[in-house]
């Protein structure tokens, strides 16, 4: 572990003078009650989501779809690094992110200059399926917590990038492994664990801000004699897999916890797993406070495909036939477009947004009846859609309270499914008992994306943007009535809200893996994305 | 979550995958030279696996394809358990040779079971023809206007100047009377038409949302913005002529021409 301290974090240590010089701006220390209130503050991006109802929306409007032709690059950040999936968190003019495997940087947000860089190395080998990525961080007074590719949780101080305390989520030397930004809640941290392709056991953890000691921890498969472990075969449960990878969201009012999780494992051959395996490829409503389990959804029920339920879930207040209801939406990576009741988990609606024949239907409890055929086999079975990467998968939608549409994107596509004989589990290994590739047997055009706008009431799609290929990037809506993501070819791109008629675009030269955010800029709107292994910012010239 | 990552995987996987799955010591450089699944079921499965995974490009009974050929007695690449092994883990860099990242290591073994076995049966095909009078067909139909060899020809389709140890005979043959059985994806051919009505065709090189890119007959490097276009076709024909109008004497001499082609000089 080697902190670099460069000039910049010393200046901004001993000075007070805010470095965005923007009188709205507020800085450190956030607090609680400014993450309650996040959306009141769209010069800064203080949570992973945006705000607790990952909403990914600004109210910021200097850059609207009327102007937006004039958004030009202003600085580029290069990681130096593969695969960024980070989204930054920005506050008073400084950026802080995430570069793999688990390194933490504070840029001066109006030049792309780094401030200070903290690197990590890991502290032993990991296994890890799907490359070095993370994903973000949280901040709550003037301490950053990133969770790392060794599944420790890390407190740094976010004035020089000094750690404060190191805490071990699990032992990385059984495939456990962490790239999901954390969650604040009041003084705690909400970390989230990976590695289900590996036979690991998931849960939810949360953390004493102050201390790193672990408050409370919720398994994602019941131990034998728990509610659900009726759902595991023998000792299946021990390797359950159910990660929690993707940050979720809050709601104050019910002070409860939203967050999907994966799959369960071994990934495609569930002949080990029999019966439906909760809380894998499900929706948690947790406690904050201990814990608990309030209620669960699951899409999936004993998942063979891949499809993890670590999709962003989407708060809203809003009608559902006809009723004010608390709603939890969520386009799941089975295909389905999902509206659950917040305070209950009843299921409302399933609407399938891409091509899928997996499922008959979704019946009135929203249980898959599933279709013959669909299963992985051993020569590898290529008539199933969505594929491996599902119609959605862990990149942040936006819902828009202007024009009351949720934005997601899409992804048209098949894979090959095969099951091979179901593996033992052994540390550093792989444990998926199949594979769901294949890509290379069809031809690029049987493949392709939406940018998908739906009325989440009704899972209406009131208009689609189409992609060449199946995108990865994230989205953000403002309120300068402009969409804003990204296509795997590298092109940043502007759409009107209300039309989904394309403004503008910026070729990156390379994919994206990550969303856009917006913030203020010593009071002039910005917009960020990764491209590549550029973090590139885009202003009015 | 299943996007695999080559480099993650070796840095972090390759030496402690195969610790795990052997005794405890061992790494890739110990690997075992002879393979330890060879049992009839592991033969069985490996040749489900094999047919799944390898035999859309290897051929189902290893007879090659757009891949090499397995049935020859002879490989290109290694020919023990543990060479073989490794081609199929990692793949073979600068081909279309994909590793199997995330297959158990059994599985591994056991297609490389059935890669021998297929090995064994020494059905190499020699070409029969007369590669000069097969040099002579090949002038005589013009294939130097689209083909290159050792730097001499045209740009449109795949340079030849080695693909006699890339392709099996029957590959090459199908190709001449097939040519639309097995396209490769960088010589797929595009026609697009602009506003103005203009028609350029050639070989697909790039494409995003905006932009699109190909060269033409003639070699051209041609650009265009989508919004000058009104019309993109993507044939699923190959821009070469099949060849079904050969004497069989032509054909199989032409084969054995390109057959004897081997080496970039």
């Amino acid at each position: 572990m080697r902190i670099v301290l460069l000039l910049g974090a010393m200046v901004l240590a001993l000075s007070s003078t805010p470095m965005g010089q923007s009188p709205s701006s507020r800085g450190l220390p956030v607090t609680y009650e400014r993450l309650l209130k996040a959306p009141t503050e769209p010069d800064n991006w203080l949570t992973y989501g945006g705000d607790y109802r990952s909403h990914h929306y600004s109210r910021l409007n200097q850059i609207t779809a009327d102007n937006v032709h004039r958004l030009r690059a202003k600085w580029i950040y290069q990681f130096h690094r593969p695969k960024v999936e980070a989204t930054p968190i920005v506050v008073d003019g400084v950026m802080y992110l995430t570069r793999p495997p688990s390194d933490v940087i504070a840029l001066d947000a109006e030049t792309g200059r780094a401030l200070w860089t903290f690197e990590y190395r890991l502290a032993s080998s990991v296994y890890i399926c799907c490359g070095q990525v993370n994903r973000g961080l949280a901040l709550l007074g003037t301490t950053l917590f990133i969770t790392t590719l060794d599944a420790k949780l890390l407190a740094l101080d976010a004035l020089s990038g000094r750690v404060l305390w190191k805490s071990d989520m699990a032992d990385p030397g059984l495939n456990y492994t962490a790239t999901a930004a954390p969650l604040i809640i009041k003084d705690k941290v909400i970390a989230g664990i990976a590695g289900a392709e590996g036979g690991i056991r998931g849960f939810l953890d949360a953390y004493d801000a102050k201390t790193g000691e672990r408050v409370w921890r919720f398994w994602t498969v019941p131990a034998p004699g728990e509610a659900g472990s009726e759902t595991w075969g023998g000792d299946s449960w021990k390797y359950g897999g159910a990660s929690t990878w993707i940050t979720g969201s809050y709601d104050p009012e019910l002070n409860l916890i939203y967050w999907g999780t994966g799959n369960p494992g071994p990934d495609y051959n569930g002949d080990v797993r029999p019966g439906d395996n909760l809380y894998s490829c499900s929706l948690l409503a947790l406690d904050a406070d201990t814990g608990k389990l309030k209620w669960y959804f699951q899409f999936t029920p004993h998942d063979t495909h891949d499809w993890d339920a670590t999709q962003v879930p989407v708060l809203l207040d809003s009608t559902f036939d006809g009723r004010p209801r608390k709603l939890v939406v969520m386009p799941s990576r089975n295909g389905f477009y999902y509206i659950l009741d917040r305070q209950t988990g009843e299921f409302l609606l399933a609407k399938p947004y891409v091509k899928q024949t997996w499922a008959k239907e979704i019946d009135r409890k929203g249980r898959p009846v599933v279709n013959p055929g669909q299963e992985p086999t051993l020569e590898g079975n290529d008539q199933i859609w969505p594929g491996v990467d599902g119609g959605n998968n862990w990149m942040s939608p936006s819902y828009n309270p202007d024009t009351k549409l949720l934005y997601f994107n899409a992804r048209e596509e098949r894979r090959r499914f095969f099951k091979s004989d179901a593996p033992e589990f052994r540390p550093g290994d792989a444990f998926f008992g199949g594979g769901g590739g294949g890509g290379a047997r069809f031809r690029p055009e049987e493949s392709w994306g939406y940018l998908i706008a739906m009325a989440p009431e009704t899972g209406e799609i009131r208009w689609q943007h189409r992609i060449l290929s199946p995108p990865w990037a994230g989205v953000l809506s403002t309120a300068g009535n402009l969409v804003f993501s990204a296509t795997p070819s590298g092109n940043f791109y502007a759409l009107d809200a209300r039309t989904g008629k394309e403004l503008w675009h910026f070729n990156g030269g390379d994919r994206v893996f990550a969303g856009p955010i917006t913030f203020l800029s010593r009071g002039k709107q910005l917009v960020t994305i990764p491209i590549g292994d550029n973090l590139i910012a885009f202003g009015l010239d | 979550m299943l996007r695999i990552s080559l480099i993650a995987y070796c840095l972090m996987s390759c030496a402690l995958v195969l610790q795990a799955q052997r005794p405890a010591g061992q790494s890739r450089s110990n690997l075992p030279d002879t393979n330890p699944y060879t049992s009839a079921a592991d033969l069985e499965a490996g040749r489900k696996l094999y047919i799944g995974k390898c035999g859309h490009c290897h051929g189902q009974n290893g007879e090659g394809g757009r891949g090499a050929t397995l049935n020859t007695g002879q490989f290109r690449h290694g020919n023990s358990d543990r060479e073989i092994f490794l081609i199929i883990r990692n793949g073979l860099p600068n081909t279309e040779m994909p590793g199997t990242f995330n297959a158990p290591e059994v599985d591994v073994w056991r297609i490389v079971a059935y890669v021998q076995q297929l090995n064994r049966q020494g059905l190499k095909e020699t070409a029969t023809g007369d590669a000069a009078a097969g040099l002579l067909v090949y002038g005589k139909n013009g294939c130097a206007a689209c083909h290159r060899i050792n730097g001499k020809g045209g740009f449109l389709g795949p340079d030849l100047s080695d693909i006699g140890a890339k392709r099996a005979v029957r590959h090459l043959r199908e190709s001449l009377l097939e040519p639309n059985a097995d396209l490769p994806l960088d010589y797929r051919t595009v026609e697009v038409i602009t506003i103005t009505g203009k028609r350029s065709s050639g070989i697909h090189l790039n494409e995003d949302e905006y932009s699109l890119h190909l060269r033409d007959s003639q070699g051209s490097l041609l650009s265009f913005l989508k919004t000058e276009l009104k019309e993109i076709k993507l044939p699923r024909e190959s821009l070469m002529p099949d060849y079904k109008s050969l004497s069989k004497d032509e054909l199989e001499n032409l084969v054995g021409y390109l057959s004897s082609l081997r080496q970039k000089q």
